[in-house]
């Protein structure tokens, strides 16, 4: 029996040291990728959303190419992959040095669309809640108006929500990001990507701008959304994405903190503490006590490792 | 000595359970019949109907009584061979209190993987007499799926294999040691009507940790639910492996616990005159 256990665990702990290795070497691959730039950009690019790809075909080639005037890569293989409709196809380039170079193509019937989104000639925004599926909400530019603020690092962090506003075709298929709507309480600000905001191009940036700020200088610009139908419009679609049966408990920064508190003393206090008093009991217990109090804080050390892990990857990523 | 011990305890409850699985297969069987002729047979006559379908409900009524059986064979063994004037005799055995014990979790948890194996069998072969393409297409279906995973992709699924099944086996350890823990408590403080008293500590811990874990899941399953959805596509993955290593440590820690405080009462607290 405690062969058969110990070749159990032995099993779990290899399989567990050999994922992360291997996926780290798989996404070595993607950070090193190049987004090329839509072949009519006229000032603005978008990653296809991956999940909208699903036909792929890989070609292995050996072929070598001249990528720059100074540069030569081997390729590997080429990995093109397009939505159903075939209206979108990303290409993926796999040199043998481990690089990647991405190209999206887009097809001729999003074309004028695209463009008219690009030199924004289209009346509205699309306020994208992403959750529930289609959960999306139309706003008109004549809806936002036109009362210039100022947003500040607080305001930023506080949000209860930021979500990307975009211009974007209604089967979802083409998507340029425009701006990104700030919800505070009961009011909404929408912020758009321009030169005079900092240069900021995506809901990241934005973040990182409001972590990264030290000084209490107003941060970027923001006109009010003051349309009475469009704020119950959004603050409908807020409800939906809350969901109706815990809605109630994450519509404020106490309810929040109070599940960060629950769940860090459940998975970081208390198995520190079982770990600690564990510890001592095994080392002064003797006859099976001494086996069990070992297992509870060999349990306690896993637990409160695994969460520091997972604080880790959830703050870093 | 474990061996023997589990040897005996096993064969004293596999006398009748062997019983309980052949008529539950048999119950499939003729479960399994009875869907036919509900879902191909449009023109039977009222009152045939009826009775077949009054006979699937008692096929249905025989899987959840041989599941109930099976459990409560292992807690009578438990039982009478600890705390009744059995037990006179199980503690003047020359072997550890530890081993006797060990034994009874190690056939409560065999019991339960063994009725398991029973139970998924007897479903197939009731789906299977009137649904046998469904049933091979979902077979299909898996394997295909299995064959077009890539390297990374098989290699999370053993892990989440491997620990799903040593979720699944902790979790049935931890209720037999939960059950087996009310039964001893209830031997030591009632000298009549233990078994009452047992059920009224079971049903009783049961309501408090109902409580802890709804606690659980308003204030903390939403939240990493969410902080796990907000990861990046490459992180969720190892996550969802870590989690599933933290519930098995979680549940190895209770399991411990569990199994020091019964092996405590028995050893210090137990007064079978």
């Amino acid at each position: 029996m405690k062969k058969i256990i110990s070749v159990i665990i032995i099993c779990l702990l290899l399989s567990s040291v050999l994922v992360i290795p291997a996926s780290a070497a798989y996404y070595v691959l993607e950070e090193n990728d190049q987004v090329l730039r839509f072949y009519n950009a006229a000032g603005s690019f978008r990653r296809i959303d991956d999940s909208m790809l699903q036909v792929e075909y890989t070609v292995d080639m050996t072929d070598t190419i001249k990528y720059t005037g100074d540069q030569i890569y081997v390729i590997k293989n080429v990995k093109l992959r397009s939505n159903a409709d075939g209206n979108l196809i990303r290409a993926e380039i796999y040199y043998k040095d481990g690089t990647c170079l991405i190209s999206n193509y887009l097809r001729e019937d999003y074309i004028d669309e695209y463009a008219a989104f690009v030199n924004d000639s289209v009346d509205s925004y699309t306020l994208d809640f992403t959750w529930p599926e289609g959960n999306f909400v139309n706003v008109d530019k004549s809806a936002i108006s036109g009362k210039l603020v100022y947003l500040y690092k607080d305001h930023i962090l506080n949000a209860s929500h930021i979500l990307p506003m975009n211009y974007q075709t209604a089967d979802g298929a083409l998507v340029v990001p425009k701006g990104a709507a700030v919800i505070l309480e009961d009011k909404c600000y929408f912020v758009k990507y321009d030169n005079y905001n900092s240069g900021l191009q995506s809901i990241n940036d934005l973040y990182n701008c409001a972590t990264n700020s030290t000084s209490s200088a107003a941060l970027v610009s923001a006109y009010e959304i003051a349309d009475e139908a469009t704020l119950k419009a959004i603050k409908d679609a807020e409800e939906k994405y809350y969901g109706s049966d815990f809605g109630f408990l994450y519509d404020d920064d106490f309810t929040k903190s109070l599940s960060a508190g629950f769940l860090i003393i459940l998975f970081g206090v208390l198995p520190l503490g079982l770990f600690v008093l564990f510890l001592i009991l095994a080392i002064r217990s003797k006859t099976i006590y001494k086996k069990l109090f070992t297992i509870v804080y060999i349990s306690s050390a896993v637990l409160v490792v695994v969460f520091a892990i997972l604080a880790l990857l959830i703050t870093a990523g | 000595m474990l061996k023997k011990l589990f040897k005996y305890d096993f064969n004293s409850v596999f006398k009748y359970w062997w019983i309980a699985a052949l008529s539950s297969f048999i119950l499939s069987v003729i479960g399994g019949g009875c869907l036919s002729l509900m879902t191909y047979e449009r023109d039977l006559p009222t009152f045939f109907y009826t009775s077949v379908s009054n006979t699937l409900g008692l096929v249905v009524i025989g899987f959840v009584v041989f599941v109930f059986l099976s459990c409560i064979l292992v807690y009578v063994r438990f039982y009478k061979n600890f705390f009744s004037d059995e037990g006179y005799l199980t503690f003047t055995l020359p072997v550890k209190r530890s081993e006797l014990l060990n034994s009874k979790l190690l056939l409560g948890v065999a019991t339960t993987v063994l009725t398991a194996i029973v139970f998924i069998a007897d479903l197939l072969i009731l789906f299977s007499i009137p649904f046998p393409e469904q049933v091979e297409e979902i077979f299909e279906s898996f394997f295909e799926m299995l064959s077009q995973l890539t390297v990374k992709e098989t290699l999370y699924f053993v892990t989440y294999t491997i620990e799903f099944i040593i979720i699944c086996l902790l979790s049935v350890l931890l209720s037999t040691q939960f059950v087996f823990g009310c039964i001893t408590i209830s031997s030591i403080i009632a000298k009549k009507a233990r078994v009452l008293i047992a059920i009224g500590i079971y049903y009783g811990t049961g309501c408090v940790t109902t409580f802890v874990t709804q606690m659980f899941f308003i204030f903390g399953v939403p939240s990493v639910s969410e902080w796990l959805v907000s990861l990046q596509t490459r992180l969720f993955e190892i996550s969802v492996a870590l989690v599933m290593l933290a519930v098995i440590a979680f549940l190895a820690l209770i399991c411990a616990l569990l199994y020091a405080f019964e092996y405590w009462m028995l050893d210090r607290k137990l007064n079978l005159s």
